[in-house]
């Protein structure tokens, strides 16, 4: 009897790893990529909502549950996870996921960062010393970090690479055909200049030509006061900036005060999958930027 | 001439130094410091905790009131674990030093210290593993209990600036706080439920304690504890509704009581009644106390929510107490103290910068019976508190709470209704602290 219970147990607690890998994403816009590069042969799913401030997640006891049945945990990186991931992690106790190991991917490791800071300090706001970790929205990253998934997953299921590398050569194709069609429709929009709330689309605009005057924040973190609001209009003005963008989950009031003042246009933009109804997946959401940007 | 070739050398000079710079920008420190660890340095930070208040009564007043069978007066235990709002005027809280990093593959090592105003301790300092299967945690060194919500929370989480009547009465200042060894295992099941246990020394004097004692007469000698003396389990479980997560949990706590306070250790200025009789008491008892908590959370968007926590304790210690009535006669009767409390708070961030709560203490129960006769001790002891919190970013706080405290009698036996006020500033710098839910 004793025997037949042990045996049930060991069944129980390794049973599910063996049928598909189980992997558990910080944020949408991973486990979007991981299932494309996965497919049937992986369970993904991401911790945190796309409609929330991907820096101030509420690390939830519910998490601990997920990354501790994980065996592999894919983060962004660059510190945006910084302030609700490490206790998830070390409270999870699950070592086949801990950061150094094969179960854990850092996406920043893959990922060509910009905009790293020369010196930081707290007093400059929620600086990120590696650099602006909202790298997602450039779409090399995006084909960088699919390739790197996929010697991931490679990596842990060797059976099922020759799927995954297929299933990468399809992506790969279909994403370099979707960018290009939407370099294509912002070709239109060249020299577009606009103020955004945060260091969000910072790699979407650098890549689509589109010039960013100002941000609402003063600093990276820190919600705009008046003084430089006005400062803002006075530079949007000056430049004559034709859209404000702010994202679904800071207050829009600074960004539509500001578009009010000055006659230019408030664009609310997805800045991760799920973050609006559009953006549902990768495609998608760079779809929604686009489209949105334009005003079509 | 004399110029041209001034500069020539000069140009050279200058260019010899070209390949050098380049080599520094690439390796800055291996050239000239070849043993320096810039990349090994734990993680570190900073926490400082301020705070001004005022109150209806005089500081020497406040330290001599009690809660007849649950708290003593005399004050603070002097290591600056004292509430926000000690003493009348500015508070010098505390400063905390918290270090965390990896030990090797295997461990990862935590220490807060803990500068009081006039001391410096070791809050906490523990190993804990990380490499062990199935979702087991085994941590060994001097940290917080994991017994019920709040007692695990650094201060500087503590939605209130000080803590819940029945914690301060139960468990004293440092709440469990203790050394010894834990093991928790989270459970592989679709929700989050973690279960564990704790071997801890059990020096809390409030509910524990481990010396042996001896009354002045030497009539009695009480054994202290040989090895640990107290024993904690606790379930915990979470799940999400939507934006809405429910955590609850149960534990237990069982273990010894030895204390004995002689007079020669009370405070005479702020001394009760009730502790200047005879020549101090000593008790020695086996104690448990049970614990259930639940707290939920709504999550509006990425700053706003409301959350609603409670927590309810349960005590119960049998065993014998000693009165050392005169230097040749010490008094033996039974103890028996049922004693409960609960708090229950509820805490709003409607803005971005702003929090708001209040919260409700009340000790319930106070049934506590010397040699078999009930000594008819006050119930329903209460406290009433209210805060606001001004967040200027995630790493600075400046609250203002005001209490309104029925709980406590003074040290002539009245009961006096507290007014306060404190005024908080909580930073921090340094490594983001990242907290759990």
């Amino acid at each position: 009897m004793k025997k037949y219970l042990c045996l049930s147990l060991v069944l129980f607690t390794i049973g599910p790893a063996a049928a598909e890998i189980n992997v558990v994403a910080t944020y949408p816009y991973i486990a979007d990529l991981v299932r494309r590069i996965g497919g049937g042969a992986v369970k993904a799913a991401a911790l945190a909502p796309g409609n929330r401030d991907p820096h101030s997640v509420v690390p939830l006891p519910s998490y601990i549950a997920r990354v501790r049945g994980a065996d592999l945990l894919v983060i962004n990186g660059a510190e945006l996870e910084i302030g609700w991931m490490p206790p998830i992690i070390r409270e999870s106790h699950n070592a086949t996921v801990r950061p150094g190991s094969p179960g854990f991917l850092d996406l920043s490791s893959l990922a060509a960062l910009s905009h790293a800071p020369e010196s930081v300090s707290r007093s400059m706001g929620d600086v990120h010393p590696s650099g602006n970790p909202h790298f997602a929205l450039d779409p090399d990253n995006v084909e960088r970090m699919a390739g790197g998934i996929c010697e991931r997953l490679c990596a842990l299921d060797a059976a099922n690479c020759p799927g995954f590398r297929k299933n990468l050569g399809e992506f790969r194709v279909a994403w370099s055909r979707h960018t290009a069609l939407l370099k294509q429709r912002m070709s239109a929009a060249k020299g577009m200049k606009i103020v955004q709330y945060h260091r969000l689309f910072n790699y979407f605009c650098d890549y689509f030509g589109v010039r960013i005057v100002a941000e609402l924040e003063p600093l990276p973190g820190i919600p705009p006061a008046s003084g430089h609001i006005r400062e803002v209009i006075g530079i949007v003005r000056a430049e004559s900036v034709g859209v404000i963008v702010s994202d679904v989950y800071h207050p829009a009031d600074a960004a539509r005060f500001v578009a009010e003042k000055t006659g230019a246009r408030l664009v609310i933009l997805p800045h991760d999958v799920f973050a609006t109804d559009d953006a549902g997946d990768i495609f998608r959401l760079y779809e929604a930027i686009v489209r949105r940007l334009l005003g079509d | 001439m004399k110029i041209t070739r001034f500069f020539i050398f000069l140009i050279f000079i200058v260019l010899s130094f070209v390949p050098l710079l380049g080599e520094e920008e690439v390796r800055p420190d291996a050239a000239r410091a070849p043993f320096s660890q810039p990349k090994f340095v734990p993680d570190i930070s900073v926490i400082l905790d301020l705070s001004a208040a005022w109150s209806n009564a005089a500081d020497n007043v406040r330290r001599g009131m009690f809660i007849p069978g649950f708290t003593h007066g005399g004050g603070g235990e002097g290591h600056g674990h004292a509430p926000a709002g000690e003493n009348i005027g500015f508070n010098f809280n505390y400063a905390e030093i918290a270090m965390f990093s990896s030990v090797d593959p295997y461990l990862e090592l935590f220490a807060v210290f803990h500068f009081g105003p006039e001391s410096i301790e070791v809050e906490e300092a523990y190993i804990s593993t990380t490499a062990l299967p199935l979702g087991l945690g085994v941590k060994a060194g001097k940290f917080k209990s994991r017994f019920g919500r709040l007692n695990l929370l650094h201060r500087h989480q503590w939605n209130f600036s000080d803590q819940p009547l029945v914690h301060r009465a139960f468990f004293g200042e440092e709440g469990i706080n203790e050394i010894g060894a834990q093991a928790a295992l989270t459970l592989p099941v679709p929700i989050y439920l973690s279960v564990g246990a704790e071997a801890l020394k059990g020096d809390n004097e409030a509910s524990f304690g481990s010396g042996a004692f001896h009354d002045p007469a030497y009539l009695y000698r009480v054994g202290g504890a040989r090895g640990p003396n107290l024993y904690t389990g606790f379930v915990r479980c979470s799940f999400d509704i939507g934006s809405l997560t429910a955590l609850g949990g149960g534990s237990f706590a069982w273990g010894i009581t030895r204390s004995s306070h002689t007079l020669d250790e009370v405070d005479l200025t702020t001394a009760s009644a009730e502790d200047l009789e005879g020549l101090g008491h000593g008790v020695r008892a086996r104690t448990w106390i049970a614990g259930a908590d639940l707290t939920v959370r709504y999550g509006i968007d990425s700053y706003r929510y409301v959350v609603f926590q409670t927590e309810y304790l349960f005590r119960r210690m049998l065993g014998r107490m000693y009165e050392y009535e005169a230097a040749d006669s010490t008094q033996r009767f039974t103890l028996t103290r049922e004693q409960s409390g609960l708090y229950a708070e509820l805490v709003a961030k409607p803005f971005l910068r702003w929090r708001f709560g209040s919260r409700f203490d009340l000790l319930n129960k106070n049934s506590v019976a010397k040699g078999g006769r009930n000594l008819n001790l006050p119930w329903n002891r209460y406290r009433i508190s209210a805060m606001t919190d001004w967040l200027s970013s995630e790493f600075t706080l400046l609250r203002l709470q005001y209490n309104y405290d029925r709980s406590g009698q003074d040290r002539f036996g009245r009961r006096r209704t507290g007014h306060e006020v404190v005024l908080q500033l909580n930073a921090a710098i340094g490594a983001h602290g990242a907290h759990s839910f």
